[in-house]
C-alpha cells in the first residue's frame, strides 16, 4: 500500500498542483483552493527525516491580497513552485476559485469586473531559511500562470498565462516582466529549460515553442509531440515534462486537454537537434485519460501515474503508479494510489527527496495529501546533491 | 506596495492551531472521498461542471444557485462562426485592414506586413509589403492601394497591380499613414504624427498636401457616398474635406464621451453607411452615429464595461456589428434602437480559438460580416446569421 501525507490542517482545500524539494531536502507543495470561495493557497512543507508536516505560509495575505476581498482569490500555485539552487522558492500565483459568496468563476466572464476580476499573477520570491517573502509584484492584469520554469544562470523566469495564453518572461535581476504574446489557445500544463537556460513549451497543436534566450525570439519548431493514431483532431498538448538523467533530452506525455478524445503519448525531446521520439502510448485505451506525476527513479526507471476510467468518481479516474524501462519502452503496472483512506482520482505532478522516496501531488479531494512511493533500493540513505529535481513546475 | 518590495519576515510555520480554530468557508458540492456515485440520488449535488454528484452520508454543503449554462454563457451563441487560419507567420499575421473588392482583401501589421486575399474558402498571402510595421491601410479603387504606418521612420503608399505590390511614394518626410480611403481617381489621406490631410491622385502621381488637422486628431477617415470625407480633429470634433469645393471644415459637433474625459479618447473607429457615420471612441469605448444630413450627433451607449471600439460593419440587413473591448473582445450589434452584447468570439472546430483582439471588420455580400483578429497568432473570422 501506498503511504500518503495528508494536509488535514486545511480540511476545505481541494488540488495539490505544484510539487517541488527544496535545496534544504524539503518537500514543497501548494496546496490549493479552486471549488470553494474566497480560499488562499497554501504552500506547506513535508521534512521527510522528521516525517513532519508545517504550514508554512499563506499566500494571498502574504501578497497583501485578501482571500475574501471580493476578487478571484490567489487560489492556486499552478506548476508554479520553483527550486533554486540558493535555496529559494521562485512562485508564481493562479486562479480559478471563485470570489467569497459565489459558485463559480471564470476569467472570460468578469474579465473588467472591478469586483470580482483577479487582481493578475504575482511572481515572488519565498526564503524558507530567512522565513521570508519577496514580492516581485503583479504581472499580467486580470491573468493567472499556468506553468513557469526557471532558467537560473540566466537569472530568467519562463511562463505562460491563463486564459490568454501568452508567453512571458521575468529577469529576476531587472525586475523586468516581458509579455512575448499569443502562443495558441489552451495552456500547456509543462515550461521546461534546456542546460542553456533556453525556454520551452508546446502550443495546443502540439509543436514545440522555444525561447531562444540568445537571439531573444520566440519560435515555432517543426517539432511536434506525437498524436493518437486514432485521434481524429490535430489538437495536443503536454501534461508533464521530466528531465531525462542524461541532461540532453526531457521526456513527456501529451495532453488531451480534457477534450480530445485521444490516449495519452509518451515521448521523448531532444534538445540538439530538436527531435521528437513517439516512445508509444500510456496504458489503457480510454480516449479519455490522464497521464501525470512523471519522475525518473534513482534506479533510472520513469515513474508516473496514468489513470483507469471508474464512471461513478466526479473525475471519472482511479490513479495507478507505473514505471517505464526508458531503454526498452516496457511500462510496468506497479500499484494504485490508493493510501488505505482515499484512491486518487487524480495525480498532477511529482518530486523526490534526497533518499529516492518519490511524491505525488493528488488533486480534487478534501483533505489533501501527497502519496509517497519507495522504488526498491531507494529510501535508506538521505544524500544531499544538487540539482535534484527540475526547475519547472 | 512597490514591485519588488521585501514583504519581510513572517512568522513560519503558521500557527496550526489557529489553522484548526478557523472558521473555513463551506464545500458548494462533493469532491473526491465524498463522491460515492454519479447521477441523481438522496443526496445529490450539481458541480461546476453540471455534473450531478450523489454524496456519502453526512455530507452537507452550502448549495448556491448560478446559471447552469454559466461556463458556455459568455460566448456568441448566435449564427455560425468560422476561424480561417492565415498562411502568414506568427508576429507578421495580426490583420489590419480589410476591404471588399472583387474579393475580400487584407494586410496585416507585426514583424512583417502582407497582403493576403480570401477566396474559395483559403487565404493566400500575396506578398510582404514592409517591415516593422504598426498598422496598414487598405482602400479599394480601380486598384488596390495600401497605406503602412511603421513602428519607426517613414511610411508609404503601395499598389497591387499584375500580381505585384508597387511602391508609390511617401506622403510625408519620417511618418507614416494612418487612416487611407478612396474614391475614384483619387486617394485621401491621413499622416500619422502631423496629421497632414493629403490627396494622391493615381493617374499622374500627384500628392497635394492639403492641411494639418487639428491635434490631437484621431487616426481615422470615413468616405461617403457623396465624396465627402470624415474625421475627427481636437478634442473629437468631427471635420468634413467637402469634395465640391475641396476645403475642410470642423463641424461643431463633438463625438460623446464620459464627462471630462474628452482628452483621453480617441475617434477609434470611423465607418460611413447610408446617411450615417458610425464610429466608437478609444478610452470609453463609447459608439456614436452621426446623421450627415441633419448634422446631429446620437449616443449609441457603451457595448461593454471596457474600452476602445475596434472595428464596425453594416451588415445587408441594416444592423451595426463591431467589436468592442481591450484584451477580451466582444462581439456587439445595434439595430432598431437596441444595443446587444452577443459575447466572446469563439470557435471550437477544427481547432478551438477564443478572438481576444480585433483590428478590422468588413460586411461580406451574402450576409455575412467578416473580422480581422489582430494577435500575434490571427484568423480571419467569418460570422454568419
Amino acid at each position: 500500500m501506498m503511504k500518503s501525507i495528508v494536509f488535514d490542517k486545511l480540511p476545505m482545500h481541494d488540488t495539490c498542483w505544484s510539487i517541488t524539494t527544496g535545496r534544504d531536502g524539503n518537500v514543497y507543495v501548494g496546496v490549493c483552493g479552486e471549488l470553494v470561495d474566497g480560499l488562499s493557497v497554501f504552500i506547506v512543507r513535508y521534512n521527510p527525516l522528521q516525517d513532519k508536516v508545517e504550514y508554512m505560509l499563506e499566500v494571498a495575505p502574504a501578497l497583501n491580497e485578501a482571500p475574501d476581498n471580493g476578487r478571484a482569490p490567489i487560489a492556486k500555485l499552478h506548476y508554479g513552485l520553483l527550486p533554486g539552487s540558493d535555496g529559494k522558492l521562485y512562485c508564481a500565483t493562479h486562479y480559478s476559485g471563485p470570489p467569497v459568496g459565489d459558485f463559480i468563476w471564470r476569467a472570460w466572464h468578469t474579465w473588467d469586473d472591478p469586483e470580482r476580476m483577479a487582481r493578475g499573477f504575482n511572481i515572488f520570491c519565498y526564503d524558507p531559511v530567512a522565513e521570508a517573502v519577496e514580492d516581485f509584484g503583479v504581472m499580467s492584469p486580470n491573468e493567472g500562470s499556468r506553468a513557469m520554469a526557471l532558467a537560473e544562470e540566466r537569472g530568467l523566469v519562463y511562463g505562460i498565462t491563463w486564459p490568454r495564453d501568452h508567453f512571458y518572461i521575468y529577469d529576476l535581476q531587472k525586475r523586468r516582466y516581458r509579455d512575448l504574446g499569443r502562443i495558441g489557445d489552451t495552456n500547456a500544463q509543462s515550461v521546461w529549460v534546456d542546460e542553456a537556460g533556453n525556454g520551452y513549451t508546446v502550443d495546443d497543436l502540439g509543436y514545440i515553442v522555444k525561447y531562444d534566450a540568445d537571439a531573444d525570439r520566440l519560435m515555432q519548431l517543426d517539432a511536434r509531440v506525437p498524436k493518437d493514431p486514432a485521434a481524429l483532431s490535430e489538437e495536443r498538448s503536454v501534461y508533464d515534462v521530466t528531465p531525462a538523467p542524461d541532461g540532453k533530452s526531457v521526456y513527456g506525455v501529451t495532453w488531451n486537454m480534457e477534450r480530445v478524445p485521444s490516449v495519452s503519448r509518451f515521448f521523448r525531446y531532444c534538445f540538439n537537434d530538436d527531435r521528437i521520439d513517439d516512445l508509444g502510448p500510456a496504458p489503457g485505451t480510454d480516449h479519455s485519460n490522464h497521464v501525470g506525476g512523471l519522475i525518473f527513479g534513482d534506479d533510472g526507471y520513469l515513474y508516473y501515474a496514468a489513470s483507469r476510467r471508474d464512471d461513478d468518481r466526479r473525475l471519472s479516474y482511479r490513479m495507478y503508479l507505473f514505471r517505464m524501462n526508458t531503454a526498452t519502452l516496457v511500462q510496468e503496472e506497479l500499484c494504485p494510489f490508493d493510501d488505505g483512506d482515499y484512491h486518487s482520482e487524480y495525480i498532477a505532478k511529482a518530486t523526490k527527496d534526497y533518499a529516492g522516496n518519490l511524491y505525488f501531488a493528488d488533486t480534487n479531494n478534501r483533505p489533501e495529501r501527497i502519496y509517497v512511493y519507495t522504488p526498491q533500493g531507494s529510501g535508506k540513505s538521505f544524500t544531499p546533491r544538487w540539482p535534484l529535481v527540475r526547475t519547472w513546475g | 506596495m512597490a514591485v519588488g518590495q521585501d514583504v519581510g519576515v513572517r512568522k513560519m510555520p503558521l500557527n496550526e492551531r489557529d489553522l484548526e480554530q478557523r472558521i473555513w468557508p463551506q464545500a458548494h458540492f462533493p469532491i473526491g472521498q465524498e463522491v460515492v456515485g454519479k447521477g441523481p440520488g438522496n443526496n445529490s449535488y450539481c458541480d461546476d461542471n453540471g455534473f450531478i454528484l450523489q454524496a456519502q452520508a453526512g455530507f452537507s454543503c452550502a448549495e448556491k444557485l448560478y446559471p447552469r449554462d454559466y461556463l458556455e454563457s459568455c460566448y456568441v451563441q448566435t449564427g455560425s462562426i468560422e476561424a480561417v487560419p492565415l498562411p502568414i507567420p506568427a508576429e507578421e499575421c495580426a490583420i489590419s485592414s480589410l476591404v471588399q473588392s472583387d474579393l475580400l482583401y487584407g494586410t496585416t501589421a507585426g514583424r512583417r506586413s502582407h497582403l493576403f486575399v480570401y477566396a474559395d474558402g483559403r487565404i493566400k498571402d500575396l506578398g510582404v509589403i514592409e517591415e516593422n510595421c504598426r498598422k496598414s491601410s487598405l482602400a479599394v479603387a480601380d486598384k488596390l492601394y495600401i497605406g503602412t504606418e511603421p513602428m519607426d521612420g517613414e511610411g508609404s503608399l503601395y499598389t497591387y497591380q499584375d500580381n505585384h505590390l508597387v511602391k508609390l511614394m511617401c506622403p510625408a518626410a519620417g511618418e507614416g499613414i494612418a487612416a487611407l480611403v478612396a474614391d475614384g481617381d483619387r486617394l485621401y489621406g491621413l499622416t500619422s504624427k502631423s496629421g497632414i490631410f493629403f490627396i494622391y491622385y493615381p493617374a499622374d502621381g500627384k500628392l497635394e498636401l492639403k492641411e494639418q488637422i487639428e491635434p490631437p486628431f484621431s487616426p481615422v477617415l470615413a468616405l461617403s457616398s457623396a465624396g465627402d470625407v470624415y474625421g475627427g480633429s481636437r478634442w473629437n470634433n468631427l471635420f468634413r474635406y467637402a469634395r465640391a469645393d475641396e476645403k475642410i471644415r470642423k463641424l461643431d459637433v463633438q463625438v460623446p464621451t464620459l464627462k471630462g474625459r474628452e482628452m483621453y479618447n480617441r475617434i477609434e473607429t470611423l465607418i460611413c453607411h447610408g446617411d450615417y457615420l458610425y464610429g466608437g471612441t478609444s478610452a470609453d469605448g463609447w459608439l456614436f452615429r452621426f446623421s450627415l444630413g441633419k448634422e446631429r450627433m446620437f449616443s449609441l451607449g457603451k457595448p461593454l464595461n471596457q474600452p476602445h471600439i475596434r472595428c464596425l460593419a453594416v451588415a445587408a440587413d441594416g444592423a451595426l456589428y463591431g467589436v468592442a473591448g481591450k484584451d477580451c473582445c466582444h462581439l456587439f450589434r445595434y439595430a432598431e434602437g437596441d444595443l446587444r452584447d452577443l459575447g466572446i468570439i469563439r470557435v471550437t472546430s477544427p481547432r478551438l480559438w477564443h478572438g481576444y483582439r480585433f483590428a478590422a471588420a468588413i460586411a461580406g455580400r451574402q450576409g455575412e460580416i467578416y473580422l480581422g483578429e489582430a494577435d500575434r497568432i490571427s484568423h480571419l473570422f467569418i460570422i454568419k446569421k
